[in-house]
């Protein structure tokens, strides 16, 4: 017995050891990417303690007026979405922790009923050596897929943090654009209300009356559908951050920043975007992962299952113990089915790389030419379109003075001017989406391509994956 | 020569204040043609003699055109050309067309009876004529563009030459696009003096009427206006840019209006005195035949000449009695807005138009001085701060001012009242003492 002992306990440590995987592997460095990508603190409900810290750090944040950043950290802290994608890192941390224990000896017992003599009795336990030996092996591909799975996860913290701040920017522009509305409303109050006196006098007709009314009836429409869009975007948002009840009562910073005096740096962009792409490294690590078990699916084709053990029977004569060997020998199936598809696999991962390396490279490409004319256009509005409007109505001010036009049409300038100031809203919204699909793909991540072709996320990760668009 | 003169009745006076006149004529408000150094006349020569018989034309904020004598002829050099930068009045300047930098054109002076020969050099961008409106002349001098003459091109120098036979006022403009060429200001007046003048007169003054569209805030007259013009001028001037008539007390005073306006005649209205209409576009009119008025209608195309003694002293407004003709650049475009009840309506646009204001609802006296921001280059119903008030008044529209022992012709100042005959607010006593009955 003693000979069996001294072999089986070195192998038994190195089983415990190698079974150590930490509980929270792979959610350290998911943080950390996220921090650095999305610049967000991403939490885990069910591997932090302090679940009362993070309540309090949502409440804290709502209690001020939002910006996007802010909007993007409550949602990495309270979104039931995000929680769920982050199970993937679990499941792939489980498959390490099952990838790293030694199998099971089996046991068999047997029992004889001789005629005339004693029973027999046998046991054989035996070990799988080969799983044993080759338990790096598969480790190394488990870990290669935590890897790619901590890839694919923070790419989703990322695309939630991407759809927060569209979002954002979308409900800043509505909620000013409702505001905006409400002073066209004003504008038409005012005309119809001079029109009124005038009516009233006996100067214009019922017709011109009517004629001004509608105006300003019209107006009314637009600002109650002004304010049902503003309401829905703020929805939108609800959901995306996980809010209800008292919590929905947040403010937002009511302004959408100006756009930027430069244009965004073109150098390099192409290399930046392919150096920072979350979804090319997550190929990268399938790869890897695949290239292992194509190796671990050679090494157990060569040497399949290796058992050792060892084999105790009681006969007449007394015990008799002996070690067990035993092997599959791989006369027929050197595995090369499983090797086949590990390889094939991995050139699928080759060819999934390049196409979206190919996709990434076009991204960048003219998700950077958009946002140099989205800037533009935006500036434009600012420094040539809105002081026009702005000298018309100055200069309508004048030649009503000089009593050449009439109040009507001094307003409607002062009405014109608002909605050009509408449309620089819309440019103004239409900078900043672009500008944070431009900066989430040299964060690494995706974002749908303008002509709706399919990413890599649609045709390899559920509907339900927010992210990548 | 002298010969024998028909004095005006009552001319004792008057004889002196020819004296007067006759030496004041050196003070004259307007440039007097040179007289230019002169060989003697041939024998058959007509023209005027260097001692005038005749008080020479006053064109108030204009000018007569100068001549030289050539060999018995009167020789004038008229140069068609823009006028950059022509004053209405103070604040409203315009791109014009013109003669000799002037709009109107210098008014041509000359005695009946003289030949005169007129150079026209064209400086126009377009072709152009002189047309000389009344005067009787050969044919291949009336200057109808493509009728009697072919037009004279841009950089061409043409001569014109005829005898003036009749005494009277004339007037002179192009007929080639009249339309473009006259709303832009090109017109004259030719003033040919009587030779032995059958009745003297003191002041002689000539004013051109005009009307013009000037869109508010722009420079340039736009000539294909048909109905709503907006700058009424004498002389081409919009009071207050019209430069007052100053006559002394008791003179004569002779004013021949000629009207080249594109639509409207003119019914020209004097306080204070009724004169005479003395003379048509045609001649004199017999004395027993002429219209005693206070108004004279002259029309397009038409001169009047009126005459009056200048016996009542006074600042006398002298305008055209259309309504909207004494106003300047006044617009017709937005909302009648008199009567119309305001409160709180100011208010409610101000939140959308901090500068704006109501007006109107309370008529328009005082709309020029209101010291609104209006645009640039304009005198929307811009007037004048007098003496006693706000004149809200412009357009065709002067001041007769009539001053006891003047001697200087330049604007004596507004007319001081004689105590008691100044109208102002009756007093309670007045009121009570005449049985008025003012309902509160």
């Amino acid at each position: 017995m003693r000979p069996a002992i001294s072999w089986v306990v070195p192998l038994l440590a190195l089983a415990v050891l190698a079974g150590c995987v930490a509980q929270d592997a792979g959610y350290g460095e998911l943080r950390s990417l996220v921090q650095e990508r999305a610049r967000a603190d991403v939490r885990s409900w069910h591997l932090e303690e302090n679940q009362g810290e993070m309540a309090r750090r949502v409440r804290d944040l709502l209690a001020r007026p939002l910006g996007p950043e802010q909007a993007v950290q409550i949602a990495m802290l309270n979104s039931a979405d995000l929680q769920a994608a982050l199970a993937d890192i679990g499941v792939a941390r489980a498959a390490l922790l099952e990838a790293s224990l030694p199998a099971n000896p089996e046991v068999e017992a047997r029992v004889g009923f001789v005629e005339h003599h004693e029973t027999e009795l046998g046991f054989v336990a035996t070990e799988s050596l080969s799983r044993l030996i080759f338990l790096p092996l598969r480790r190394g591909v488990a870990d290669a897929e935590l890897s790619a799975a901590k890839f694919r996860v923070a790419g989703a913290a990322l695309a939630l943090a991407y759809e927060v701040r569209v979002a954002f920017y979308e409900y800043q522009a509505a909620e000013q654009t409702a505001e905006l509305t409400r002073t066209v409303l004003e504008a038409t109050g005012a005309s119809y209300e001079l029109a009124q006196r005038l009516h009233e006098a006996g100067n214009i007709t019922d017709l011109d009356l009517a004629n001004e009314r509608v105006f300003h009836e019209e107006a009314r429409f637009r600002v109650a559908d002004a304010e049902i869009a503003a309401l829905a975007r703020r929805e939108a948002l609800n959901r995306l951050l996980g809010l209800s009840g008292a919590a929905i009562e947040w403010r937002a910073q009511p302004r959408l920043p100006d756009p930027p005096e430069e244009d965004p740096e073109e150098a390099s962009i192409e290399r930046r975007a392919i150096e920072r792409s979350l979804e090319l490294r997550e190929l990268e690590q399938r790869h890897v992962a695949s290239a292992r078990r194509a190796n671990l699916a050679r090494a157990e084709g060569l040497l399949p299952d290796l058992r050792a053990g060892a084999a105790f029977e009681r006969e007449d004569a007394g015990w008799e113990i002996g070690p067990v060997v035993g092997m599959e020998v791989p006369l027929f199936d050197q595995g090369q089915g499983r090797v086949g598809a590990a390889r094939a696999e991995m050139l699928r991962v080759e060819d999934e790389y390049t196409a979206h390396a190919v996709r990434v490279r076009s991204a960048v490409r003219i998700t950077h030419a958009e946002l140099v004319t989205a800037a533009r256009r935006a500036r434009y509005y600012q420094d040539v379109l809105l002081p026009l409007r702005r000298q018309v109505v100055e200069e309508t001010q004048r030649q009503y003075n000089a009593m050449q036009v009439g109040a009507f049409q001094l307003i409607a300038a002062r009405q014109a001017e608002v909605e050009s100031g509408r449309d620089y809203v819309a440019a103004l919204g239409g900078y900043w989406r672009v500008r944070a699909a431009l900066d989430q793909i040299l964060a690494g991540r995706l974002v749908r391509l303008p002509t709706g072709e399919a990413s890599m996320q649609d045709r390899t990760h559920d509907a339900d994956d927010e992210g990548g668009r | 020569m002298v010969t024998r003169r028909d004095f005006v009745t009552g001319s004792a006076v008057l004889g002196g204040a020819i004296m007067v006149a006759r030496s004041s004529l050196a003070e004259a408000q307007e440039a007097l043609p040179p007289r230019p150094a002169a060989a003697a006349p041939p024998a058959d020569a007509v023209t005027a003699r260097p001692d005038r018989r005749y008080a020479p034309v006053v064109t108030p904020n204009g000018a007569s055109l100068p001549y030289r004598v050539v060999r018995g002829v009167k020789v004038f050099h008229l140069v068609a050309e823009p006028v950059p930068n022509h004053e209405f009045a103070p604040g409203l300047v315009a791109e014009a067309w013109g003669y000799n930098g002037r709009t109107p054109g210098p008014t041509i002076e000359a005695v009946e009876g003289d030949r005169v020969r007129v150079y026209v050099t064209n400086r126009l961008p377009e072709p152009t004529t002189v047309h000389w409106h009344g005067i009787l002349l050969p044919n291949g001098m009336d200057g109808v563009g493509g009728l009697t003459q072919r037009y004279i091109r841009p950089g061409e120098t043409f001569k014109y030459e005829f005898t003036l036979r009749y005494p009277g006022t004339y007037m002179y403009h192009p007929h080639v696009d009249e339309m473009t060429q006259m709303a832009l200001g090109m017109n004259g007046m030719l003033v040919v003096h009587e030779r032995r003048p059958r009745r003297r007169v003191d002041r002689d003054f000539a004013i051109m009427l005009s009307e013009w569209r000037v869109p508010v805030g722009a420079r340039r007259p736009d000539p294909r206006e048909m109905d709503e013009f907006n700058v009424l001028t004498m002389n081409s001037k919009a009071f207050p840019g019209t430069a007052p008539l100053v006559v002394r007390t008791g003179q004569r005073v002779r004013i021949r209006f000629g009207n080249l306006s594109a639509m409207h005649n003119h019914p020209i209205h004097l306080h204070g005195y009724f004169f005479h209409i003395v003379a048509t576009d045609g001649g004199w009119i017999p004395e027993s035949a002429q219209w005693p008025e206070t108004t004279v209608l002259v029309s397009v195309g038409q001169t009047r000449a009126i005459e009056f003694v200048a016996d009542a002293p006074g600042d006398w407004a002298m305008h055209c009695h259309f309504t909207h003709h004494v106003m300047n650049q006044m617009g017709h475009g937005g909302p009648n807005l008199v009567g119309v009840r305001i409160d709180g309506l100011d208010r409610r646009v101000q939140r959308l138009l901090p500068g704006y204001m109501t007006m109107g609802h309370h008529g328009m006296a005082g709309m020029g001085d209101m010291g609104m921001a209006v645009p640039k280059n304009s005198i929307p119903m811009g007037g004048l701060q007098a003496k006693h008030d706000y004149i809200d008044m412009g357009g065709m529209f002067t001041v007769l001012k009539v001053r006891d022992g003047v001697t200087s012709y330049a604007d004596p100042g507004w007319y001081e009242n004689p105590p008691g005959t100044l109208a102002r607010e009756a007093t309670m006593d007045e009121l009570s003492t005449d049985g008025i009955e003012v309902p509160s």
